[in-house]
């Protein structure tokens, strides 16, 4: 808990500040003084160099009963979310949970208080669709790959982020989906490999131009004149595209490209590939806790159901899994009453079982009108749960997504064309927070980059997040729905409301002490603690300019 | 043990001095010389001594080597007649220093053949050949490394009287010396250590792991490979913390994962060598457990990765009550290019504010006890190995220079003045 400033402290006492500005400036001159300095060093005396020692396990004693302690945040103004706010009240955090909150609390003695007067507490942001952050490499145990030192986590608790689900396999950047659709040949068979889910093949579309990928070309089966797309697609296609039609295919052996004016072999029905994620804190410096929960979602990527082929392979999938389910049930009936009985083959992965069995939802990119009722009807004859991601179009059908109770993430600022013709009925609109809110939608926001970047694109990326959430408002939403998309509405998306998104007791003790309205462009994180200890410190960590 | 000395070799020996000292005289260049001393008995006389034990430092001491054994050390020691007198009055005397993590390469045990990559029905295989020895491939030391192609003169001119061999992954380590006549390297394999390199990733965390973990009677041996036995024996040593477990941690995320090992109840006896960078040692420098870790580091002044400031991390670490050994190999090029005066960086980092006695023995006794050799040398006292260095003035100055190494009672390096 005292870790950083601890260190900041000891490094303080052991090179005095005005030296490292001499070495700096003249480093000559500093070897000169060390000789000249080394030559008057004499040898300590050994009771002192005993002496020492002593006071340093002392001293490691006392830090050890000092992590024991309480931690208290006492003075500010706390937005619970979810039970209004408490002005100058004080949270008790012991054991990395908020034992105590409100306005009459007592403090425990010898607790180290943070004075929190004048400022704003509110839950840690959550983010969704992140990727690489606080994980190394693409893992496949993702447990044993957390990296509570990765740097980034530092500017993503600048901002307030303290939860993140990051992305572990699959494909790259959102929008980039419309490639991925192909996978396994055989649809029931290859999909028990479990481990195969985590890892990411590249062995889809070898020899395929760029560009017809991005177009959503491949594996789309779309047919020029009767999709609500083409529009758009046109604007961006190429000559060549639009004269010969799309690539189909890409040959095994020679990867050429074999275009559909030749009579070729229609494709076997694929099972469409989901991509893992890990909900990991931010808990930067503690491994301890750092790790929430792997795929909380079964995340496909945009057009993976699109066409009669896929859904085709979709509902057969769902046959597949319920009829394993029923057999399974009858199989533990059969143990029950000790009958000798084999179990029957798992014939789809656990990730896929936890989806017919409605443990966790679908998600799936689904950007325009079609795409969300599509989705919505294809949930509802399954029966499963649904959860769509950069609904670009949802304003246009609130009262599907309402009724089928399907939640939503939305980024303010992402537009798209409206298409030729319906101008009044697709693309994006600045309203679409306040009839989401109106209609009761629940909406979660995500930036429009998915990492950190700070490449020079100011206000895309994630350290952007909060921002995002201020356009919420500008868009009609409320204040308390726009925190509410950053807190508890992706908490409760993600599964772990009973842990984070709002500041409760018993919840984690994940909160952000902030110099003002968390929706303010001027307001900055002071103090960020994560699962009970200060992960973040604006004047310690110094990752955002300090200009006040 | 003492071997015969042969006057003739050793008249041959002076000459070769006097022309190594011509030589030098010309070229500035300095040689190495082997010296013998005749019964085995040999003085060092009016040194200011560094003990590397509790005792410190004693004052115009006399130390008596008797067959390569330190017989008696102190102020008031009678000289037998018959010995061979070192005269060094005005020079500093400090343990031979011992090299807690010295890494050497060893040749691969499989270079590996390299493999086809076929594509078929656009899915790509990997077809035959063979894998190169991976990360955590087992390499042990004693058999496969070639002590004659083995650069070890840099390490005895710095004064290194005992080198822990490693290398990088997984296997089992020996310890190395010079040794006299002829002047080669000696192997100590008896008792072997086990150094793993970890990451924060699942493969080597495994190896970790699965060597901790006891193994169950029944079906562990016979799956294993042939070093099975050898290798289940060093891990128990570990186990019972006997000897420790030598970890070359990746990252700072890696030592934290090894820090999670340590709590769990079963490696309660563990103990760990820390092979760590000062950087990530500085971010888990609080979260160490100071009694079961042994920080091994390069001897330097570290940068803060968030401030850019200059730290000393064996100091914050002394501080804290965890035991640092400096690896002095670690830093290649000082390593190879700081003749005559090896321990330069180390005195920096006792003029920023590192206790000196407890620098001299991070050298010397630190490592020597993390090795479990504690008994055998890494300090100046009596029945330890004569692993003495001679420096003429403070070995912790610009101006100590290194000007004899003593190695189990026999000069192996002298430096030409």
């Amino acid at each position: 808990m005292k870790t950083l400033m601890t260190f900041t402290h000891s490094s303080i006492k052991s090179v005095p500040k005005g030296k490292a500005a001499t070495m700096v400036k003249n480093r000559i001159h500093f070897w000169m003084s060390v000789v000249l300095a080394l030559t008057f060093v004499s040898a300590p005396s050994l009771v002192w160099a005993q002496d020492s020692k002593k006071d340093a396990s002392e001293e490691k004693k006392e830090k050890e009963s000092d992590e024991e302690k309480v931690l208290v945040i006492q003075g500010g103004d706390i937005q619970t979310v979810t039970n209004g706010v408490i002005r100058k009240g004080t949270i008790v955090i012991r054991d990395g949970k908020i034992d105590a909150m409100g306005k009459d609390v007592e403090v425990p003695e010898g607790a180290t208080i943070i004075d929190a007067t004048g400022k704003r507490l509110t839950p840690g942001f959550i983010a969704l669709n992140v990727s690489r952050l606080g994980l190394s490499r693409s893992p496949s145990t993702l447990s044993d790959s957390l990296d509570p030192f990765d740097r980034n986590m530092k500017l993503a608790l600048g901002v307030g982020i303290t939860t993140a689900m990051v992305r572990t396999s699959g494909t790259g950047g959102r929008g980039r989906f419309g490639a991925t659709v192909l996978s396994q040949p055989e649809a029931g068979s290859d999909l028990g490999k479990a481990d195969n889910m985590l890892t990411d093949t590249p062995d889809i579309a070898i020899g395929v131009p760029s560009e017809a990928m991005n177009l959503g070309f491949i594996g789309d089966n779309r047919f020029v004149g009767l999709d609500p797309d083409i529009p758009m697609i046109i604007k961006n296609a190429t000559q060549a595209n639009l004269d010969y039609g799309t690539f189909e295919r890409v040959c095994p052996c020679c990867g050429i490209a074999i275009r559909p004016t030749e009579p070729i072999r229609d494709p076997k029905p694929q099972a469409a590939r989901p991509s893992g994620s890990a909900v990991v804190k931010m808990s930067y410096g503690a491994l301890d806790r750092m790790f929430v929960r792997t795929n909380p979602f079964y995340s496909l990527p945009r057009g993976a159901l699109r066409g009669a082929l896929a859904k085709d392979t979709w509902r057969n999938q769902f046959k597949i899994a319920r009829d394993y389910l029923k057999k399974q049930a009858e199989h533990e009936a059969a143990i029950k009453a000790g009958k000798k009985d084999r179990p029957p083959r798992k014939p789809v992965t656990d990730d896929f079982l936890a989806l017919v069995q409605g443990k966790k939802p679908l998600r799936i990119a689904a950007p325009t009108a079609s795409e969300i009722r599509d989705m919505i009807a294809l949930a509802e004859e399954l029966d499963y749960r649904l959860s769509l991601d950069g609904t670009v179009e949802a304003w246009l059908v609130t009262d599907e997504l309402s009724q089928a109770s399907v939640s939503v993430t939305i980024t303010p600022r992402a537009s798209r064309d409206p298409n030729f013709g319906e101008e009044n009925s697709s693309g994006s609109w600045v309203e679409t927070p306040r009839v989401l809110e109106e209609s009761g939608v629940p909406f979660a926001v995500t930036s429009l980059s998915s990492s950190i970047s700070l490449g020079g694109i100011a206000g895309r990326d994630l350290t952007s997040l909060p921002l995002e959430a201020a356009f919420l408002v500008r868009g009609g939403a409320t204040e308390q729905e726009a925190v509410e998309a950053l807190t508890i509405t992706p908490a409760k998306m993600l599964g772990i409301e009973d842990r984070v998104g709002s500041l409760e007791v018993g919840k984690d003790a994940d909160i952000l002490i902030l110099t003002g309205n968390p929706l303010d462009y001027q307001t900055y994180v002071e103090t960020a603690v994560v699962n009970g200890r200060i992960a973040y410190e604006r004047t310690v960590d110094r990752v955002l300019p300090l200009t006040d | 043990m003492i071997p015969q000395i042969d006057i003739c070799k050793r008249a041959i020996a002076t000459c070769m001095t006097w022309a190594g000292i011509a030589v030098a005289a010309a070229f500035i260049v300095v040689v190495n010389q082997s010296i013998v001393y005749a019964d085995g008995l040999l003085a060092i006389t009016g040194a200011t001594i560094e003990t590397a034990t509790d005792e410190g430092t004693i004052e115009d001491g006399i130390i008596l080597i008797r067959d390569g054994k330190i017989a008696e050390v102190g102020t008031d020691v009678s000289v037998p007649g018959s010995a061979a007198v070192i005269r060094a009055d005005g020079k500093t005397v400090m343990p031979g220093i011992v090299d807690p993590y010295y890494v050497v390469t060893v040749p691969s045990s499989s270079s590996g053949s390299a493999p086809r990559v076929i594509v078929f029905q656009g899915r790509s295989f990997i077809v035959g050949g063979t894998p190169a020895a991976t990360d955590t491939s087992f390499v042990k030391i004693a058999d496969a490394f070639q002590p004659a192609r083995w650069e070890w003169r840099p390490a005895v001119r710095t004064g290194i009287t005992t080198a822990h061999l490693v290398t990088r992954g997984y296997g089992q380590s020996c310890l190395a010396g010079p040794r006299v006549d002829p002047i080669s390297v000696s192997l100590e394999t008896k008792n072997p250590r086990t150094f793993v390199a970890v990451s924060n990733e699942p493969k080597s965390l495994k190896v970790l792991r699965d060597g901790l973990k006891k193994p169950s009677s029944s079906s562990s041996s016979s799956s294993r490979s042939s070093s099975s036995s050898s290798t289940s024996t060093t891990w128990e040593d570990v186990r019972s913390g006997k000897l420790p477990v030598v970890v070359n941690a990746n990252n700072a995320a890696a030592v934290l994962y090894i820090v999670e090992e340590l709590k769990k109840k079963e490696n309660e006896k563990v103990k760990v060598a820390l092979i760590v960078s000062g950087a990530d040692a500085l971010l888990t420098l609080e979260q160490l457990p100071a009694d079961r870790v042994t920080l091994v580091l390069a001897p330097r002044l570290e940068t803060e990765p968030s401030t850019r400031r200059l730290v000393n991390v064996a100091k914050d670490a002394a501080d804290l009550g965890i035991s640092v050994a400096f690896s002095l190999s670690s830093n290649q090029t000082n390593f190879r290019n700081s003749q005559d005066i090896p321990l330069f960086a180390v005195a920096q980092l006792v003029h920023m504010g590192l206790d000196r006695q407890s620098a001299i023995e991070s050298l010397t006794r630190t490592p020597a006890k993390m090795l479990g050799m504690e008994e055998s040398f890494g300090t100046i006292e009596e029945g330890r190995q004569a692993d003495v260095l001679i420096f003429d003035g403070d070995p912790l100055s610009a101006s100590g220079r290194i000007t004899q190494v003593i190695s189990g009672g026999d000069s192996v390096y002298q430096s030409v003045e």
